[in-house]
């Protein structure tokens, strides 16, 4: 039998009927395989095809609902013993919604492989985290920018995708909700500090427009994905999930109860129609006026899977103690959420990577 | 299920092939060409309480009202080009789910069906989701497919200048993806605008191939394996083949 494809760097028998071997190749790309061969009876038979070598890199980049906060790789199995998470500065896990992202295009099609890197931070905001550094919710040594990071990592490699989740902590997500807890009708109180001249409404609209002004947020990481070689239409970016209602689609009432505090409903329908609602139109403007590839789906799909729903996608205080040791998963999203919104984004991503139905070939 | 397919195929066909059912592409002097391919053609919006769109290849679809639900479809795409009077399969697998809630009764549906020049001639397929409470005392159960596979068959026609054939999903008018084909004369050097790369391998020997997978895999700790920096970028990529004799002819037979 004889062989042969450019690029090739050498071929490996490694079966008889039917006969299968492996190539090895310097590069991805289209290359012709052609194989010529004698029959038992004596005829030469040869075959050529064209195959494309494509191993799709993605990067998952953002904060904790990107990361997997809430959802660690291995749950704390008893008291002293820690949760186990591919990053404990991060809180990142493969049960994130990004990672499933990765493995549902891998699983999908077996003539491609995926290349996963995983960046997303729990904690992160635009400018600390994806364009500046930050330490994680664990905070243990710096992690350089994540843009910066998946440009070094990729050490020149063609970027297939980069799948983002990111807003929510430049509004101050977690102060938020941390005051919402210990203060009653916490959008009038003074915020960010007791002693403010703002209330926490005043100041999530600021925050919200300065993510969507002109040479806001969302224009400085659009402007640093291009200076990083990353065409528009590869950045897919995800829409929030809703997290405040019960099974009825009903606001939660409360959200979140300490026993002594509690974030009241009268709250919660503040932080969805003042926050959440108009942070999900920010992400849309966003992709829209960059050309990003907006998944949307999560706030409708989570509506019946909020907090205190009979089926939660959303977790819990005590399940957040019990399963990772600390408050930090509250909030977010389940394993099964994350499986929801990886759904999600798999079918947005697919038109991307397989335009026409063809795998899209690697750059040249 | 398959029983149905097969009855729904021969009706089809019976339905499609008309009077010209006993004509042969042997004697046409011309061959079918695709023209274009359109996701909804007629431009139909989507009620508010539902999601989706096709595009050559897949539909998605999906509805908010109870049970939520929604459902990917994937299907071949015709070939480029269809002798008159030769039949052309389309087989779609559909992945449906609940998306929502589970103790509300309702029943959701993604019939996928197969439209020729614009008229609904058939169905391949459909996912279902039942959530029933058969006598109104018990919890009520859902009970999803969650794989469905389907094929409906149609036979070209054997005169004229154009016809569509399309894929679209039951009362989803966005899903519709329409391929129109126009009549070409044989040596006419009339051909499609962009050849596509072969779908299959050319010549006595089939070769087929996979690439090994990287990312899912869990590590010796328990963990899933994310790549190392030397993974990200390797010196070497490996592709598996398998090769047979005959399936290549086969193919080239097909599409041509």
């Amino acid at each position: 039998m004889t062989v042969s494809a450019a690029g090739a760097t050498s071929f490996h028998r490694t079966g008889g009927t039917p006969c299968t071997f492996y190539g090895l190749f310097a590069k991805e790309g289209s290359p012709t395989i052609t194989v010529r061969l004698r029959a038992s009876d004596g005829k030469t038979l040869q075959g050529a095809r064209e195959i494309v070598l494509q191993d799709w890199l993605i990067v998952g980049i953002g904060d904790s609902n990107g990361s997997g906060e809430g959802a660690p790789d291995v749950p704390k199995p008893s008291t002293g013993v820690a949760a186990r998470w591919q990053s404990v500065h991060c809180d990142r896990s493969a049960n994130s919604y990004q990672a499933q992202t990765a493995r549902t295009v891998e699983r999908r099609d077996p003539r491609t492989s995926v290349t996963f890197v995983h960046l997303a931070c729990s904690g992160a905001s635009i400018a600390r985290g994806l364009l500046g550094p930050y330490g994680g919710i664990n905070p243990g040594i710096l992690h350089r920018p994540q843009v910066n990071a998946m440009t070094t990592l990729a050490q020149g490699r063609e970027i297939d995708a980069v799948i983002v989740s990111i807003g929510v902590n430049d509004l101050g997500f977690a102060d938020l909700v941390k005051h919402c807890i210990a203060y009653p009708n916490c959008p009038a109180r003074a915020f960010p500090s007791l002693t403010s001249t703002t209330t926490l409404d005043e100041v999530m609209q600021q925050r919200l427009a300065a993510l969507t002004a002109t040479g806001g947020l969302y224009d400085q990481l659009s402007r640093a994905l291009k200076d990083a070689g990353i065409p528009a239409r590869r950045v897919v970016i995800t829409e929030y999930f809703d997290s405040t209602r019960d099974e009825n689609g009903r606001t939660c009432d409360p959200l979140i109860s300490t026993g002594l505090t509690a974030f009241d409903r009268a709250e919660a329908v503040w932080a969805a129609e003042r926050v959440l609602i108009p942070l999900n139109g920010a992400v849309r403007a966003a992709a829209q006026k960059h050309g990003w590839r907006l998944v949307t789906g999560s706030q409708e799909g989570f509506r019946r899977h909020g907090y205190c729903s009979k089926d939660p996608w959303i977790v819990g205080l005590t399940e957040s103690l019990a399963s990772q040791g600390d408050a930090n998963g509250t909030l977010h999203s389940t394993t099964r959420g994350n499986t929801f919104q990886a759904a999600r984004v798999y079918s947005r991503l697919r038109l991307e990577l397989y335009a026409n139905g063809r795998t899209r070939r690697p750059a040249p | 299920m398959p029983t149905r397919f097969v009855v729904l195929a021969a009706l089809l066909l019976a339905a499609l092939a008309g009077p010209h059912a006993g004509a042969s592409s042997a004697a046409s002097d011309f061959v079918w060409v695709l023209q274009k391919t359109e996701a909804n053609p007629f431009g139909d919006k989507l009620p508010p309480n539902a999601t989706g769109g096709g595009s050559p290849g897949h539909i998605d679809w999906g509805t908010t009202v109870v049970p939520q639900a929604e459902f990917d479809v994937d299907f071949n795409q015709p070939p480029r080009q269809v002798a008159p009077g030769a039949k052309v399969t389309f087989t779609a697998t559909v992945t449906g789910r609940l998306t929502g809630e589970k103790t509300q009764q309702g029943f959701r549906t993604a019939d996928v069906i197969l439209l020729v020049n614009d008229r609904w001639v058939g169905s391949l397929t459909g996912s279902r989701v039942h959530c029933v409470d058969p006598i109104g005392t018990e919890p009520i159960s859902c009970v999803e497919s969650d794989l469905d596979r389907g094929s409906a068959s149609y036979v070209s026609p054997t005169h004229g200048t154009t016809f569509s054939v399309g894929i679209g999903v039951l009362n989803c008018g966005p899903c519709y993806v329409r391929y129109t084909y126009r009549a070409v004369a044989r040596g006419s050097g009339s051909s499609p605008a962009k050849p596509s790369p072969p779908p299959a391998s050319t010549g006595a020997l089939g070769i087929d191939y996979t690439m090994p997978e990287r990312f899912g895999r869990q590590g010796p700790d328990g963990l899933v394996h994310y790549p190392t920096k030397a993974e990200i970028r390797p010196q070497r990529w490996r592709v598996d083949f398998v090769v047979r004799r005959g399936t290549g002819r086969h193919a080239r037979r097909e599409t041509s």
